[in-house]
């Protein structure tokens, strides 16, 4: 059998890919830690020991296995044994209220959770609870294990997306699906010699890239060593660890490159996105540091953490928006219009992904037709209608365009109000804005930007205004603007929509 | 730099963020809808004003100007004691 990790691609589970890393690596260091560091073959010794461990207390392929703990060698050590076990793993977020995960965990239908005190909080019949603080099953090493014959179609993961209903759904990602992510892709190279900051949230599905864009590339995972963000303990992660690459959210992103930027200097690849990315930000950081890549990276997890990306670098710097680039290696992209029929180039239309990324489905509504579907006239396999609006440019790359249920009509005229957000959040002294329409008893319907100012901005809504209509139809210009607003952010770090129309509502 | 002079500083940055405008040194910012990316973002222009740098994890569990103050007048004297005795 061929031993090499990358042509295993496609053909093997996460777990072999990693395994046959482990045979090239050996005592290379895989995780790094402030002063503790664990080699390739520590780390597949101790996942085999807590394999072995799983399996005897019965878990075995198909089973899902939730791990609640925050980034930490034995996350990793956790994730592992279960792929190990072709059981499917579920990060849980410590943060969230304990009721929603009990939600969570019940659609999941999880069997074991791997917690952080052996207390089950979680109340739910049939749900074992293995405590991370029994160490000697998180430090002992087992040479030989015989890791299960996972099929690369088989689910590798759960995590779950609030879903455009609002219902909270449970993605079921296959193994495929992630080596297609971080292998011989098109978008970065990871080489043996980088060392990436895992940083994202393990239930955030950015995790994924950093999980295994690490160990399967025989790269080096340096798990963020504080829990809720902190600027300082960010940069000290990434000096003390030479961290060569990052991913950060668009919102978080933002405000580093605006107020902290020194943070990112020692960085070879910066990935940013989950939200439309302010140019004027990639401008700065690519100025700042010359030798920079810096990608834009789209993406629902429906379609695995990245759809399509954009690489900047100082000689291609965006202008007016930043595009989400080309379809990644392994997934193909289709912009239809409302009688699925493709649009031409320039044409805007409803972004649809098929390819090796595509998820299993949602957990507790496998019969979803909505969102995943089949039709062999637009692709074979499934699809996943993404519900993003897109256009594709003169150069062939792809340009965000807004949420196609973040449409309205206003005045007689189809607006998208991603599109004013954009032309409003690109003006000089606006760091963040957010668009909606309020309807008044006489009928009249409004445009109302919430823009979040720089300090010392006059609120000169006359001057905005005029401003805009550089950009702007007439018809998509703000009526009204309001400056006293914060816009919140959710946990994941985008503009929190719901929570902002839901304080409005009641401020009425 | 002695406490007055921290407060009036720590004060000064609170006072130019849009939504601290009316904010008073008592008030739990988390109340007033204060997302904690605004948070970490006045901890980052304090720290580069101030020097000194603490823990964000800290000033969360600290939500209003007048712990922020103490917090910092503390590491600052903590941090001249040391520097006194070496």
């Amino acid at each position: 059998m061929n031993r090499d990790p990358l042509v295993l691609k496609d053909v093997a589970s996460i777990h072999k890919v990693f395994e046959s890393q482990v045979d090239v690596r050996k005592d290379q260091v895989a995780i790094k830690q402030r002063d503790h560091e664990m080699s390739y073959n520590e780390l597949n010794s101790r996942s085999n020991f807590l394999a072995n461990h799983l399996q005897s207390i019965g878990v075995k392929h198909a089973d899902v296995v939730a791990v609640e703990m925050s980034h930490s060698a034995k996350f990793v050590i956790s994730i592992l044994a279960i792929l190990k076990c072709g059981a499917t793993y579920f990060p849980i977020d410590k943060s969230v209220p304990i009721k929603r995960n009990q939600i969570y965990l019940q659609a999941a239908n999880a069997s074991l959770i791997i917690a952080r005190s052996e207390v089950n909080q979680y109340h739910i019949d049939g749900l074992n609870v293995l405590a991370m603080s029994e160490d000697s099953l998180f430090n002992s090493s087992l040479t030989e294990f015989n890791s299960y014959p996972t099929s690369p179609d088989d689910s590798a993961y759960v995590m779950f997306t609030s879903g455009s209903t609002g219902n909270p759904k449970g993605v079921l990602v296959p193994h495929r699906a992630v080596t297609r992510l971080v292998l011989q892709t098109n978008y970065i190279q990871i080489n043996a010699s980088d060392r990436i900051l895992q940083f994202a949230p393990p239930s955030f599905d950015a995790s994924t890239f950093e999980f295994w864009g690490a160990l399967l590339n025989g790269a080096v995972l340096v798990p963020y060593s504080g829990i809720g963000l902190d600027p300082n303990l960010l940069k000290a992660d990434i000096e003390d660890n030479n961290v060569t690459i990052l991913w950060l959210t668009a919102a978080l992103f933002h405000l580093i490159t605006d107020k902290y930027i020194e943070a990112l200097s020692p960085l070879r690849v910066l990935l940013a996105g989950g939200d439309v990315l302010n140019p004027k930000y990639i401008n700065k950081i690519l100025n700042s540091f010359p030798d920079m890549t810096l990608i834009n990276g789209y993406g629902p997890t429906e379609n695995t953490t990245f759809t399509c990306c954009h690489v900047m670098t100082k000689d291609s710097l965006p202008l007016k928006s930043v595009p989400i680039g080309k379809a990644i290696t392994g997934t193909e992209i289709h912009i239809l219009d409302d009688v699925m029929q493709p649009v031409e180039q320039g044409q805007v239309g409803e972004l649809f992904a098929s390819g090796s990324g595509v998820a299993l489905g949602y957990m507790n509504d496998m019969t979803s037709k909505a969102c995943f579907f089949r039709n062999n006239q637009i692709a074979p396999g499934l699809i996943y209608r993404t519900g993003d609006l897109v256009m594709e440019n003169k150069h062939g790359e792809i340009e965000f365009i807004g949420r196609k249920d973040n449409q309205v009509k206003i005045r007689g005229y189809r607006v998208s109000l991603e599109e004013i957000r954009t032309s409003i959040v690109e003006l000089n002294d606006i760091t963040d804005a957010l668009v909606v329409t309020k309807k008044f008893e006489s009928g009249d319907q409004l445009l109302i930007a919430h823009v979040q100012v720089e300090n010392g901005f006059d609120n000169d809504v006359k001057r905005l205004k005029k401003e805009l209509a550089n950009s702007l139809p007439a018809y998509m210009i703000p009526d009204k603007f309001e400056f006293n607003t914060i816009l919140p952010i959710n946990c994941n770090g985008k503009i929190d929509i719901k929570l902002m129309l839901a304080n409005l509502a009641s401020e009425e | 730099m002695n406490s007055t002079e921290i407060s009036e500083i720590i004060i000064s940055l609170f006072k130019q963020k849009e939504i601290m405008k009316d904010i008073s040194v008592d008030d739990d910012f988390f109340d007033l809808g204060v997302s904690s990316l605004t948070v970490v973002e006045l901890q980052i222009v304090i720290e580069k004003a101030l020097g000194k740098s603490v823990s964000t994890s800290l000033l969360m569990g600290s939500p209003t100007i007048s712990e922020w103050i103490s917090v910092y007048t503390e590491k600052m004297q903590q941090d001249s004691l040391e520097s006194n005795n070496t």
